[in-house]
């Protein structure tokens, strides 16, 4: 059965890249465009790994990092944090939570490695 | 008439008439709560051409006209012709009256105040005791009692002259209003204000912020009630003395916080009402502040056109623009306004400040709403209305008594704020008493990439549920619309905006990547021939939105 990832980002084109290089790889995705919604499926449905933007309306990628770890309590669950802003501290997103994060405009086939290393 | 007659005339006076005697002008009537009472001597002293004949006599033909009170004026060295001429200015019928007895008119001598014998009346007070037995008058105007004292004074004391005068007139039932001459500006306060029972003080100054002379009415005593303290405005017009009463802001503060509703009411602009957490809340004033060219008037309008959408009707109070020319720049931003206008659904005011009293303003716009049940206001220009004020003092207790006004009406309003300079990273601290209003909406202009963005951000939203976000803010076929939040760039409020353009980079920069790790993906040998088209077809697709992309960035720019 192929591996389940969540992508959230309120850009649908970004969404829609993600979807085909993922998609490519042979990985099933389910798209959210913001953090609530987001949220909303995770209560539902088990993923393997979610893909976050951090600035989107009603939540951000942080608020939903949060949550998925401490009301969710999937500790375990790898989440990649993407921001296009530029100067931000990794560390400080890991030691919130976050498995890595990722600059945009990031390459595809980063996005692959670092897919495949988390799951 | 017999003196029974009389006697029982006027114990009919004293229970069946109500304590107030109703001046018939609204805005006096407010000021002394109510009115003056029954056979109470009135005062209304004023220098020459503060309009103290008018007003008096303008109190006793409201009687007659209103109050079914047959009235009395008594003139001193005036002719007939000239009370007519004078008369004549306003829309008062007074000769039907007087063949009707019910408004009878004397003109005396001086002399004729004086009585022959100290046990007799004078000759004036039995001249208005037979009109009264005749026509069962209640009011009298005296004008002036100036001109009797100045000319007895050598022979005896006015001060009992008079007493003895204005009770002569109390005990066949009238009660007096009589006029006098004030002198001097800072003459002091006179023995008659000493033997009335109510003195109000009429005044005419020269103003540096008003086109007109600033005429104050002021009551200065009252026995036996209350009034409204403080100078007053008051205007002279054809319909003889309007008064604007000083409204009074801290008086209104708790029936205001009393029934607070949360309910929104819809900007009307596509995006505004998210970044505004659903909408303006009602009963709430927002200044909408920005630089010239900003979209503030259009903010304004946007949101009257969405109330009567909903059928609620709106006032806009507009000092620059014509209304025909307000409609015609909306109509040119798709927003129909002309036929709003047409239709009364929404009304305007388009006035030159310095025209009016902001007194008068306030008593006007009460009006106007409670009439016309008014729901949404919006004031285009308030930097005209702080124009029409010299005195910040006074400028901030007009403000107050406006917003107070409004807020006790539930009416939800706008206030544009036109700012002279960019206002930097600290917008609210340029925006003149941020703290009065509700709300705070910052409209600005700021340049990226070589293009200039208008640019909207709520800065302060009473009940919180606001967003912070900085919206690009457009106008289309129809109307305004906010966009997405400018995401990657710090610094744009302080006209320096830093960083990547996110757009641009999800945009343009996203698809490349996409596209060249692709390409290598083709160019590798292992794959299916299924696949190898799959990748094609997305190649082609994603090609196509990419030069789309690139089209719209590049040709807008030109």
């Amino acid at each position: 059965m192929p591996k389940t990832i969540l992508i959230v980002d309120d850009s649908e084109s970004i969404r829609t890249i993600l979807k085909l290089t993922l998609e490519f790889k042979g990985y099933s995705v389910i798209e959210a465009e913001d953090g609530k919604k987001a949220f909303e499926i995770l209560k539902q449905t088990d993923c393997d790994l979610v893909i976050a933007d951090i600035v989107m309306p009603h939540m951000s990628g942080v608020e939903l990092l949060n949550k998925v770890r401490h009301e969710l309590k999937k500790e375990d669950l790898p989440v990649i944090i993407c921001t296009a802003e530029e100067n931000v501290n990794e560390e400080e997103f890991i030691r919130k939570g976050a498995s890595k994060l990722l600059t945009k405009p990031f390459s595809p086939r980063s996005l692959l490695e670092i897919v495949d290393s988390l799951i | 008439m017999p003196d029974s007659e009389l006697n029982s005339h006027l114990r009919g006076l004293e229970t069946q008439m109500p304590q107030r005697m109703k001046t018939g002008i609204p805005g006096l009537d407010k000021i002394l709560d109510g009115g003056f009472l029954y056979h109470n001597a009135i005062l209304l002293k004023g220098p020459p051409g503060s309009g103290k004949t008018t007003l008096g006599i303008q109190v006793v033909y409201n009687g007659v006209l209103h109050f079914d009170e047959p009235g009395i004026i008594v003139l001193f060295e005036q002719f007939p012709q000239q009370l007519f001429r004078d008369i004549s200015s306003y829309q008062w019928e007074i000769e039907d009256l007087i063949k009707e007895q019910k408004l009878t008119i004397l003109f005396a001598q001086a002399e004729e105040v004086v009585a022959k014998d100290p046990g007799l009346d004078s000759p004036l007070i039995s001249k208005i005791h037979n009109a009264v037995v005749e026509t069962s008058a209640k009011r009298i105007v005296i004008d002036s009692i100036s001109h009797f004292i100045n000319i007895v004074k050598p022979r005896m004391d006015e001060r009992e002259l008079l007493l003895r005068f204005i009770n002569s007139l109390k005990s066949i039932g009238l009660t007096p209003i009589l006029t006098a001459e004030m002198e001097s500006r800072d003459e002091k306060i006179g023995f008659e204000e000493y033997l009335v029972d109510c003195a109000v003080m009429l005044s005419s100054e020269a103003s540096k912020d008003k086109t007109f002379p600033m005429r104050l009415i002021e009551v200065r005593k009252t026995r036996g009630h209350n009034h409204i303290r403080g100078k007053h405005p008051y205007r002279i017009s054809e319909r003889g003395v309007e008064i604007f009463p000083h409204l009074l802001p801290r008086r209104y503060e708790k029936e205001v916080s009393k029934d607070v509703s949360l309910e929104k009411v819809s900007s009307g602009i596509d995006g505004l009402d998210e970044l505004l957490g659903g909408g303006y809340i009602c009963g709430t004033s927002i200044i909408v502040a920005g630089m010239p060219g900003t979209f503030k008037t259009t903010v304004g309008v946007q949101f009257l056109t969405a109330g009567v959408k909903s059928d609620e009707k709106a006032l806009l109070i507009t000092f620059n623009e014509s209304p025909s020319f307000l409609a015609r720049i909306m109509k040119e931003k798709g927003i129909e306004l002309e036929s709003y206008l047409s239709s009364g659904k929404i009304n305007i005011w388009h006035f030159f400040p310095k025209d009016f009293y902001m007194d008068e303003l306030l008593y006007l716009l009460e009006d106007e709403l409670k009439q016309h049940d008014i729901k949404r206001v919006v004031v285009d220009g308030i930097n005209e209305l702080e124009r029409g004020i010299e005195d910040p003092a006074t400028y901030k207790d007009f403000i107050a008594a406006f917003l107070s006004l409004l807020g006790r009406n539930n009416i939800t309003s706008l206030f544009t704020q036109k700012l002279d300079q960019f206002p930097g990273s600290a917008p609210l601290t340029s925006i003149k008493y941020a703290s009065m209003f509700d709300g705070i909406i910052f409209l600005g202009t700021i340049e990226i990439e070589s293009a200039v963005h208008k640019v909207v951000s709520v800065l302060k939203m009473r009940g919180g549920d606001f967003s912070s976000d900085l919206r690009e803010i457009s106008c289309g076929k129809n109307g305004l619309y906010v966009l997405d939040k400018f995401v990657g760039l710090t610094g744009i409020l302080a006209g320096n905006p830093q960083g990547q353009y996110k757009k641009t980079v999800e945009e343009i920069f996203q698809p490349l990547y996409f596209l060249r790790d692709f390409i290598d993906i083709l160019a590798s040998s292992d794959l299916e021939e299924d696949q190898r088209g799959q990748i094609v077809n997305n190649l082609k697709t994603e090609v196509t939105k990419l030069e789309e992309t690139l089209k719209k960035h590049f040709s807008e720019e030109e």
